[in-house]
């Protein structure tokens, strides 16, 4: 299945893209595609993320489905 | 909602509230001069803008319920903004000042809590940085 996984902030400038359409096999979590993501990526692993998925916060065992459209956030700093 | 453009803080608060409102409670967020002891030049707010629309709505949406207040309007610029400019402004029409309050604290407290935008901060030295207030969706008590 495909996943549209959108990057925001200093995680856009970091991965140098703002979104990305990734491959995964069904039945994977947000927490799994994330790791894959981001796996390797130095200055990545002490942001603690939220997840958000076609645009509505999910928690790290949210199951992806195929065309989903996945947001990693970093924390917020609106207002 | 969400504009890129310059906020009229004037215009927006002139919104006339319903008759049965005795109250009519305002917050402006503007972009301060400094932070942490560094002097600020100007800001970029980035938006994830379907998603913060989608969060702002409901935020106002549960807080007029909450507090059984008339009507809650919300406006937050994003793009970039100098210092002294409007970042966010709220206003809350109801029929008494306790609720008025009480609404228009609780909705900018969740924005900057929940809603998908970072601020990106120019120094006048010459340096920048992503400021991190709070972790989007969970409780932190960091303001």
């Amino acid at each position: 299945m495909t996943v549209k996984v959108l990057f925001f902030a200093h995680l856009k400038e970091i991965l140098k893209r703002s979104e990305q359409a990734i491959e995964l096999e069904e039945g994977t979590t947000v927490e799994t595609a994330s790791r894959q993501l981001l796996e390797g990526r130095e200055g990545l692993a002490n942001i603690p993320f939220a997840f958000a998925v076609n645009e509505k916060f999910v928690n790290a065992q949210y199951t992806l489905k195929d065309q989903d459209v996945l947001a990693l956030l970093p924390p917020v700093s609106g207002g | 909602m969400i504009t890129h453009e310059l906020i009229d803080t004037a215009q927006f608060l002139s919104r006339q509230p319903d008759p049965s409102c005795g109250a009519s409670a305002s917050f402006v967020g503007i972009v301060r001069n400094e932070h942490d002891g560094k002097a600020v030049e100007r800001l970029f707010y980035e938006c994830y803008e379907p998603m913060a629309e989608k969060q702002i709505e409901g935020i106002a949406a549960r807080a007029k319920t909450k507090w059984s207040v008339r009507d809650i309007q919300v406006i937050h610029r994003v793009g970039w903004l100098d210092v002294g400019e409007v970042a966010i402004a709220i206003l809350v029409h109801s029929g008494h000042r306790d609720e008025a309050f009480s609404a228009c604290r609780e909705v900018i407290d969740e924005i900057k809590r929940t809603v998908p935008i970072w601020k990106r901060e120019v120094y006048r030295d010459g340096t920048e940085q992503w400021v991190s207030c709070e972790h989007a969706g969970r409780h932190s008590s960091r303001r």
